[in-house]
């Protein structure tokens, strides 16, 4: 019977529990069934035209803005139950229409060891790097509709990649968390290297009480990897058909620090509570960039400009969210990023000059990009959400966005689990 | 196990006072109170929860992982009630004595039979517990059996003080 329990999975609860079964001597092949849960995400965005453009970073990765008028979100499928009494195994997916495609896309998929023992943990899979503290935490869990920018900036939206992490409690009256991971560094910031093993992370997380009404927790990353290629798409979308930026023979170290704060009178978040959190990463980064043309007699890809690249970007934001009275939050967060890269040995093929290079690589700096968002939310259950979410977007170099977002959130099926 | 934790500890100066006691963390302060009626001096219990705080809201926070990280032993009511951070935080603690189906994991509910188990499931009824009803311990009828059931766990995950854990049962029936 005991073997029996410990094989059922901590999370299919809704399921008729295992000794419920045997006393009413049913039998069924059902009851080991993974828990499931399905996020609904559904928009409406109100804002002009136009790509998003932010002066001094080659943009990668999942960013963007939201796309206007009635969008159906990031709709998320997961799968997740213990396997046997020494692993756990969990599958993430993302149903999302993009240009009128229908995309599935593998958010998560790892397996992760239980009670391993000496509060010592290992994950192997695709996962959501433990860097910083949003990373780790999925779309419909965050608290506004959209990214912080240092996030799509430094990190393409988030930092996802297949590889192995070990992480460590320390046995201490104090929370440490210790974590180490390599991943494949295959994926923005970095890109196509050879062996597939370049990137490298690690975080250190701490945190505790302040009495019964308050917690608090700390945490530092370092990310570094090693890339043959980075490819990008290029901002420009001019007579030329294809362009793209690439960065060969390049290097990524990102460090960042992480703080947040909970408050809620006695510890019952239940009435009302206040969170504020921030977090700030820097980022270095060197190769050589390149603008690719495909060209109407030699066909794909010519160097159409070459220059050496030193960038150093950091990036914050910091926000607060308010719950005013139960079911109802009001936030407000405030971005900001800054680069100063370095181009040395410009070389031009094909008649492009440096303003042109600066502008099409992404990589010529202006003024700070930064944000301001308002957010106000009502959730009726913890399994419901509806956002009403206008930012203002300066990009430091003319371009300015004013987006109004009106968002549902829902989760149907299995009881999610509320991290920190 | 409960050995080699302890010579672990001999080499920990931090956590050395914890070197005879059962830790146990209680996810309410009734099961606290349990624990130390039925543990006395050979226990250290904490609550996870306060009575002012709705045990169904809390979350997987840094001070709570820390302290499943060493404790002996889980006492929680089960049956849901604490769907929303229980199993989170013993995947994180990285504990294997708490892990479910370990004898330091131990629901209260479990261990008797609970009244309103729902034959429909749907959330447009709220947050139901599909297990049943989580206020077992307000039978007294049932905490003794919980109470009797706890005990037995005790003396499973520290056999040497079996006499002392039996006569604090016996005092307590």
């Amino acid at each position: 019977m005991k073997r029996l329990l410990s094989v059922i999975t901590l999370c299919t609860v809704a399921a008729v529990p295992a000794a419920w079964a045997e006393s009413t001597g049913r039998i069924s092949g059902n009851e080991f069934n993974p828990a499931i849960s399905l996020i609904l995400d559904g928009r409406y965005v109100d804002k002009e035209a136009g790509d998003l453009v932010l002066p001094g970073f080659q943009l990668g990765g999942e960013v963007g803005l939201p796309e206007r008028g009635f969008t159906t979100g990031h709709n998320e499928l997961a799968l997740s139950a213990n396997i046997d009494d020494t692993f756990y195994g969990a599958l993430h997916a993302a149903i999302a229409q993009h240009d009128g495609e229908t995309k599935l896309e593998l958010e998560e998929v790892f397996v992760e060891t239980l009670g391993l023992g000496q509060g010592v943990t290992i994950k192997g899979g695709r996962f959501f790097s433990g860097i910083g503290y949003l990373n780790a935490i999925h779309a419909h869990a965050h608290d506004f509709a959209d990214r912080p920018l240092v996030y799509d900036a430094l990190f393409g939206g988030r930092l996802a990649d297949t590889g192995v992490q070990v992480r460590w409690i320390a046995p201490t009256e104090h929370y440490l968390n210790l974590g180490a991971e390599i991943t494949s560094g295959s994926v923005y910031p970095s890109g196509q290297n050879s062996s597939s093993n370049k990137g490298l992370g690690v975080f250190v997380k701490t945190g505790g009480d302040w009495g019964v009404s308050s917690s608090w927790q700390l945490g530092a990353s370092y990310y570094r990897s090693k890339f043959n290629e980075r490819k990008t798409d290029a901002h420009v979308h001019s007579d030329v058909s294809d362009v793209s930026n690439r960065l060969d023979q390049g290097k990524v170290d990102i460090a960042g620090l992480d703080f947040v704060y909970k408050w809620a009178p006695n510890g019952n978040s239940r009435e009302t509570n206040l969170k504020l959190q921030a977090e700030y990463f820097v980022r270095n980064e060197q190769g050589k960039a390149k603008i690719i043309v495909s060209h109407p007699l030699f066909g794909c890809c010519v160097e159409a400009a070459a220059a050496d690249y030193d960038g150093k970007q950091a990036g914050f934001y910091a926000q607060a969210v308010y719950q005013f009275r139960p079911g109802w939050r009001f936030g407000v967060r405030y971005d900001r990023l800054r680069a100063e890269n370095k181009i040395t040995n410009f070389f031009s093929g094909r008649g492009v000059d440096l303003d042109r290079f600066l502008q099409d690589s992404g990589l010529g700096t202006e003024g700070d990009p930064n944000q301001t968002s308002l957010m106000l939310d009502y959730a009726p259950s913890h399994f419901s959400r509806i956002r009403l979410q206008y930012s203002h977007l300066d990009n430091g170099h003319e371009k300015k966005y004013d987006t109004m977002m009106l968002q549902y959130v829902m989760s149907l099926g299995s009881h999610g689990a509320h991290t920190f | 196990m409960v050995y080699k934790e302890r010579w672990l500890y001999c080499c920990c100066w931090p956590c050395r006072h914890a070197w005879a006691e059962v830790r146990i963390l209680a996810c309410e302060p009734e099961w606290q109170a349990l624990a130390e009626v039925l543990g006395g001096a050979q226990v250290r219990a904490e609550s996870a929860t306060t009575a002012l705080q709705d045990p169904h809201y809390i979350e997987a926070r840094p001070s709570l992982i820390a302290k499943a990280r060493r404790a002996d032993m889980v006492f929680c009511t089960g049956a849901e009630l604490e769907v929303g951070w229980l199993p989170l935080l013993l995947r994180l603690s990285g504990n294997r004595r708490i892990q479910m189906g370990q004898p330091g994991y131990f629901m209260a509910a479990e261990q008797v039979e609970r009244v309103e188990v729902p034959t429909q499931l749907d959330r447009s009824q709220g947050d139901v517990h599909a297990s049943g009803n989580p206020h077992v311990h307000l039978d007294p009828h049932r905490l003794l059996l919980i109470a009797q059931a706890f005990s037995t766990r005790l003396v499973q995950v520290d056999p040497a003080q079996t006499a002392y854990y039996q006569a604090r049962l016996a005092d307590f029936s």
